[in-house]
């Protein structure tokens, strides 16, 4: 399904990506532009702040406020910012920039988006958002570098990854895609599963490490929150399931890829990737000006499955 | 217990890291007195308005330190304004006396006014023309602005679609093949459509942006000119605002404390309901206050005073009565009572003399917190201080053995006996050391420690030992069912084959987990020892030479048994 306003009306959705500049904050704006496209307004949430990282004299994501809109940002810059701001709560969090405030921009301005760091604080903020736009909400959250794992604390949150190809890294960026499309679906555990040991249950992240400890178990099954517990190779993840030893107990709701192709066209980036992979390819480019790329997309994704 | 008290704003949580032993009856009846009021506060205040109240007190934020020189910012504010809503409506919701008894006073009307002018929403913080009446004509400028920058943005995006095919749909810029690029620039350059600026974003399409005509940027710079002027009146008010919470400053410490005191006695009723616990009835004279003790002082604590005693009726040790519900065993509550100063408690293994001492020191210290604690009654003095010898965990990093180390121990208590009166617990004293001199040693501490007034001593002892009449009680612990236990052990369900937990549970139904005076039980049994080893599936063989053993010894009157001869005043 092709991204459009409704993909995100009335949910909470969370950009992440394989690493830096991979284009999540683009793809975020794109997703205001349609939300805003059908008179909806929307609040915006960051996970750790743009520029976050080591040596960073500066820090936040520039972003272009409407009247009424919710985001977050740093205590220490609200009296900078031009939407006429108003604290709504605060202070959730912290990060380098001071305290994590929630706040409505009274009108069209700039605000500067920045998370908090820890992934409790950001449920705690994405709570807030939800209750300030009660009955109805529509939050998007910018993940920061190639973290996902804050999405485990977010309620039914949905998960949109962004890519950025180009012919150096397209046999890479291919291989992670299916990767990570593999971990998003691995089997949810319910009772029913029949084990001939009784499984180990995670608290924490599934690791080589852990599953050394476990080795003399033979075939013992391991049952984690969701995937972003996993920090295994893909071989391990794929062996592991196909010996039906690995269980996640919540599934998070990955949309799919928003891709940003760079001298690769679709059809060279598409026949790359598995074909449900390619299937959950929801854009090749938000900001793709030209109307054929719709058509192509699907056309593509036919021509694959045939 | 303390991580069990759950209060719900910052400020409830503070108190928690401030509990301490408490050494004076004043105090800690005043601690018991907020309990109770929070208690009478609830109950009065019915389901809805308790909600309330715990609602306002889980959204009071943690206002930051006030000082003259402060300047706050619009986070500072807010909270100061978020904090007096929910105190005021703290202090709304409860009764004239709660408020007089915890000093929960609003004196602060003004300024949450001053805070609140102009908000959108009681909680929300912003500058408005409420703080600066001259912000509504310079927003109104910006609003102006803002309003010419759309409406020049609409038209630009509807003819770049008109004229070019491009639909920026609100989006900063497109990406379209470098061709139609070019050709949308060069068009552009006409005058007669939007002017675009374009750059390459590989090597077959290129980024292509609205270039603003002169109108907008022109309202563009309008706003910015207006908005600088924003900003200076929002710092006045800022400083204004600042300067009245500044000057409000010892309104605003008193109601943290009394939201401090308030909250934590509330999380303490709470604590009391969940537990079932009662207030301790503290005894007085018994155990007096340290500095009038060392008035008195000449090397030994004065003799004579009152009598001290302790009492408790279905007392509970909760993390023991929590384990055993855990394992599904029955949890038998201690009832007991010493009004000597010296309580001697005897019996056999696995009889429970431990948990006695546990569950006595487990009430004396939360009631020394200025806590309920898990009974039906408890009756106690008020303590100097409390001191337990028995666990020898650290000795080896003493480089003590564990006879040293409870020596060690010993001296500790006996220089805090002098000084003042306390609970001192020896659970198992001199248990490493040989039976005589264990059994020496035992006598004349019992001995020494009965000569001081208002100290309590208690020992958990396997040595039988009667202290004088007058100063001390001996009791024990009832001890196993011995005819039960003979029919399982006969039955042959003792095999010691089953799980630890099926164990514990077997030998937990046969003993009884009561306190009885030694001088009333009828009979000393031989070993519930041997029964207990033989219960745990002890080779067969093995218990039954000891016990032949043990009954070969007691005929003989051979000293098998530590055995204390009673105290010179009863010879």
């Amino acid at each position: 399904m092709p991204l459009d306003a409704s993909s995100f009306i009335g949910n909470l959705s969370f950009f992440a990506g394989f690493s830096a500049a991979s284009g999540k904050t683009l793809a975020m704006k794109a997703a205001l532009a349609y939300i805003r496209s059908v008179g909806m307004r929307v609040a915006i949430l960051c996970a750790g702040y743009e520029g976050e990282g080591k040596g960073s004299g500066v820090g936040g994501t520039n972003v272009e406020l409407w009247e009424g809109e919710i985001f977050s940002t740093a205590a220490g810059v609200v009296d900078r910012l031009d939407c006429e701001p108003t604290i709504l709560a605060g202070a959730l969090g912290s990060s380098a920039l001071g305290p994590i405030v929630l706040v409505r921009a009274g009108r069209r301005g700039n605000g500067i988006l920045v998370g908090p760091s820890e992934s409790s604080a950001l449920a705690a903020l994405a709570d807030e958002a939800m209750r300030a736009q009660y009955p109805h909400h529509t939050v998007l959250v910018d993940g920061t570098l190639d973290r996902i794992s804050p999405i485990s604390a977010l309620p039914n949150a949905q998960l949109f990854c962004t890519v950025r190809i180009d012919r150096s890294n397209l046999l890479q960026v291919a291989q992670r895609m299916a990767d990570m499309y593999r971990r998003a679906h691995l089997p949810l555990w319910n009772e029913g599963v029949l084990m001939h040991n009784a499984p180990i249950v995670l608290d924490g992240p599934l690791s080589r490490m852990i599953l050394e400890d476990y080795a003399i178990q033979k075939n013992v099954a391991f049952i984690v929150k969701d995937f972003t517990h996993i920090f295994l190779k893909p071989q391990e993840i794929s062996s592991l399931v196909e010996q039906n030893r690995l269980f996640v107990q919540k599934e998070i709701d990955f949309r799919g890829y928003i891709v940003a192709l760079c001298d690769v066209d679709e059809e060279e980036c598409g026949a790359n990737l598995p074909a449900e992979v390619l299937a959950s390819i929801l854009s090749w480019n938000p900001y793709e000006g030209e109307e054929m790329n719709g058509a192509c997309l699907e056309g593509l994704k036919e021509g694959h499955h045939a | 217990m303390l991580s069990r008290i759950a209060p719900l704003s910052p400020y409830g949580r503070d108190h928690i890291a401030e509990v301490g032993f408490i050494t004076e009856a004043e105090a800690l009846e005043l601690l018991y007195d907020d309990i109770e009021a929070a208690g009478t506060l609830l109950a009065a205040l019915g389901d809805i308005r308790r909600d309330r109240l715990f609602w306002h007190l889980g959204k009071l934020p943690r206002i930051p330190q006030v000082d003259d020189a402060a300047q706050y910012g619009l986070l500072e504010l807010f909270l100061f304004k978020k904090f007096l809503l929910h105190y005021k409506n703290i202090c709304d919701l409860v009764d004239e006396v709660s408020r007089d008894r915890f000093g929960l006073a609003f004196e602060s009307a003004d300024l949450l006014g001053m805070l609140s002018a102009g908000s959108r929403d009681a909680e929300s913080f912003a500058i408005s023309e409420g703080h600066e009446p001259r912000l509504g004509a310079i927003r109104a400028r910006i609003a102006e602005a803002d309003h010419t920058v759309a409406r020049h943005m609409q038209a630009l995006e509807a003819a770049c679609r008109e004229a070019y095919g491009f639909d920026f749909a609100g989006r900063e810029f497109i990406v379209v093949s470098t061709d139609r690029a070019l050709a949308a620039v060069e068009k552009g350059r006409g005058g007669s459509c939007p002017s675009l600026a374009a750059e390459p974003y590989d090597t077959r399409s290129m980024i292509v942006r609205i270039v603003p005509g002169a109108a907008l940027l022109s309202a563009e710079e309008q706003r910015r000119r207006a908005r600088e002027e924003e900003r200076i009146l929002e710092r006045e008010a800022i400083i204004r605002l600042s300067s009245l919470v500044t000057a409000a400053s010892a309104a605003l410490a008193q109601y943290c404390s009394a939201i401090k005191r308030f909250d934590y006695a509330l999380a303490q009723w709470k604590l009391t309901q969940q537990y079932h616990m009662v207030r301790p009835s503290l005894t007085k004279g018994a155990a007096r206050d340290i500095h009038d003790m060392e008035a008195a002082h000449n090397g030994r604590a004065p003799a004579g005073g009152e009598t001290p005693h302790i009492s408790c009726r279905a007392a509970r040790l909760i993390p023991l009565e929590e384990e055993c519900a855990s394992r599904a065993v029955l949890y038998k509550p201690l009832d007991f009572s010493l009004d000597k100063p010296v309580g001697i408690l005897s019996g056999s293994n696995m009889g429970g003399k431990t948990c006695v001492l546990q569950t006595l020191v487990f009430l004396q210290v939360l009631a020394q917190c200025g806590m309920f604690v898990p009974a039906t009654y408890f009756e106690t003095p008020v303590f100097q201080w409390i001191d337990v010898v028995g666990e020898a965990g650290e000795t080896a990093a003493r480089g003590l053995s564990a006879y040293g180390f409870e020596i060690r121990r010993l001296i500790d208590v006996l220089r805090a006996v002098r000084s003042a009166p306390g609970l001192a617990v020896f659970d198992e004293f001199a248990h490493t050391t040989s039976a005589d001199e264990a059994e020496a040693l035992m006598k004349a501490l019992v001995e020494h420690m009965a000569s001081f007034s208002g100290t309590i001593c208690l020992f958990a002892t396997h040595i039988q030992c009667s202290p004088l009449k007058s100063k001390g009680r001996a009791f024990r612990m009832a001890g196993l069912d011995a005819e039960h236990a003979r029919a399982t052990i006969d039955s042959g369900e003792a095999n010691g084959e089953e799980t630890l937990d099926a164990l514990l549970a077997r030998i937990n139904s046969l003993m009884r987990y009561r306190v009885v005076p030694s001088d009333e039980s009828k009979r000393v049994p031989d070993s519930d020892a041997l029964v207990i080893a033989r219960l745990l599936g002890l080779d067969a063989e093995l218990v039954d030479r000891a016990e032949e053993l043990f009954r070969l010894r007691a005929r003989h009157g051979t000293p098998c048994k530590r055995r204390m001869i009673q105290s010179g005043e009863e010879h």
